[in-house]
């Protein structure tokens, strides 16, 4: 059987343990979105302040709602939506050099947009794969109109507000 | 546990909720939390330095770089019309679609690389991902759902299998991918290009008809729910799709199909009820905004 005193020790050290973990936890959050910002008021509408970047680490300074008042390291601070931060420290990923936003074949557009229209997205292994296989043209332009279809972060804005989905929800 | 109490912040991934977990374990009982943060940060460093040299498996599924990760999921899409069908001839459902899906994608586990989204022909009830960031979507499934949020949860679904790198991880055995980390044109050349069209080969029957491992299809259900959730989508969605299925199963085609490729609907909608339970707010989501319909008519 342990002492009471070494009871109360552990229980002790274990509730420490726990209450600085928890502190810890409820101190920081990252960015996990493409596109977030800070804004000067906890509203869709307001004023962005300033632009986050993915896996910012942001300091949490009070909630209201769904929206966090955070400081960034560099000191700025401003409001952030619950949907594009995350509480536990994101992964870092392989593809790095990419981004959600904008063309999916920039490796290959410029050279070839003005000289091979007709499928000019298709990088070059997958247009030697097409080759190789006989694939008929009217796939591999299918594809290349799949890849050509990029979204704008300004067009996803006014997608979510028109459909008063997450932020922009009354 | 998680607990999703009204106005708190979803975490991406289980597996971040346990490194989160974890690293606040380790804060806890280390010298202070930011000295846990740098240690965690050395240890995955260190762990990644171990597996370094333990040979090309590994690479052929952690180190593939995006391009060709790219190179493999457009090559998979080629086929992919070839089984499935051409894109539905609408601009309107096609823009609403990516918009819907780049909504949704920028909130998942991998924001940071380009998804494209495509309805199909195909009055086959299915969906499936292409690594890189390609998502098919048959117009039997687009057509057959009800709410934007269902539709939202199917895509996070999708993405999340690209997130996770499933179908890349399932031919990670693959005799293309032993030794290469990326994939040229002089890989594509001779033995190595049949190799490299053996393993497009076997990413179509794992996608198109046998289906990836049940714990990838329901880590990807718990993933899209969370995903949904972020952007502002009732995480319920993924549930009524499911039931929606269900109630349409008998009579289904099944080859080719969700039925086929994916695990049983009672067992999914069961995973996915009681995940449901952690987002206590989620009544307060979006389900419809009415707009879905006017595209389907479209279709």
């Amino acid at each position: 059987m342990k002492s009471p005193v070494v009871k109360i020790a552990c229980t002790s050290l274990l509730l420490l343990a726990l209450l600085a973990g928890a502190a810890w936890a409820a101190k920081y959050v990252w960015v996990a979105s493409q596109g977030a910002t800070l804004k000067k008021e906890p509203t869709a509408s307001s004023e962005v302040s300033s632009k986050l970047a993915l896996n910012q680490r942001l300091s949490v300074l009070e909630r209201s709602g769904r929206w966090y008042r955070v400081r960034t390291d560099n000191g700025r601070s401003g409001w952030v939506y619950r949907g594009r931060i995350t509480g536990a420290r994101p992964k870092k990923t392989t593809s790095s050099g990419t981004k959600l936003f904008g063309d999916m074949s920039s490796d290959v557009r410029a050279d070839r947009a003005t000289t091979d229209r007709a499928i000019r997205g298709l990088n070059p292994q997958t247009a030697q794969y097409a080759r190789s296989t006989g694939t008929p043209e009217q796939y591999r332009k299918a594809l290349d109109n799949v890849l050509d279809r990029s979204i704008t972060q300004k067009e996803v804005e006014a997608f979510l507000k028109r459909g008063k989905v997450g932020e922009y929800a009354q | 546990m998680r607990n999703k109490k009204k106005g708190t912040i979803v975490p991406r991934s289980r597996r971040q909720v346990l490194a989160g977990l974890l690293a606040v374990a380790g804060t806890a009982l280390a010298a202070g939390p930011v000295l846990a943060a740098d240690a965690a940060k050395k240890k995955g460093f260190n762990t990644q330095q171990l597996f370094q040299g333990l040979g090309t498996i590994l690479r052929a599924s952690q180190g593939l770089d995006y391009k060709s990760e790219k190179t493999i999921g457009e090559s998979l899409a080629l086929e992919g019309f070839k089984r499935y069908g051409m894109p539905v001839e609408d601009e309107h459902v096609q823009k609403f679609v990516n918009l819907l899906g780049v909504s949704l994608a920028r909130d998942s586990m991998r924001p940071d690389i380009p998804y494209r989204f495509v309805v199909v022909k195909n009055d086959i009830k299915n969906a499936f991902s292409c690594p890189g960031g390609i998502i098919f979507l048959s117009s039997g499934l687009f057509t057959c759902l009800k709410t934007e949020a269902q539709l939202a949860c199917v895509l996070s679904h999708e993405i999340a299998h690209v997130a996770h790198k499933d179908a890349i991880k399932s031919i990670q055995q693959a005799q293309f991918l032993q030794g290469v980390g990326t994939i040229t044109s002089a890989a594509m050349k001779g033995e190595q290009g049949q190799q490299f069209k053996a393993l497009i080969g076997e990413l179509q029957t794992t996608l198109f008809d046998t289906g990836l491992s049940h714990k990838m299809e329901y880590a990807a259900d718990l993933s899209g729910m969370d995903t949904a959730y972020r952007t502002g989508y009732g995480p319920n969605g993924l549930i009524e799709a499911l039931q929606i299925l269900r109630s349409e199963e008998k009579g289904a085609v099944f080859k080719g199909s969700w039925y086929s490729t994916h695990p049983p609907l009672a067992k999914r909608i069961s995973n996915c009820s009681v995940h449901l339970r952690e987002f206590s707010d989620y009544k307060q989501m979006r389900q419809s905004t009415g707009r879905l319909q006017w595209y389907q008519k479209r279709v």
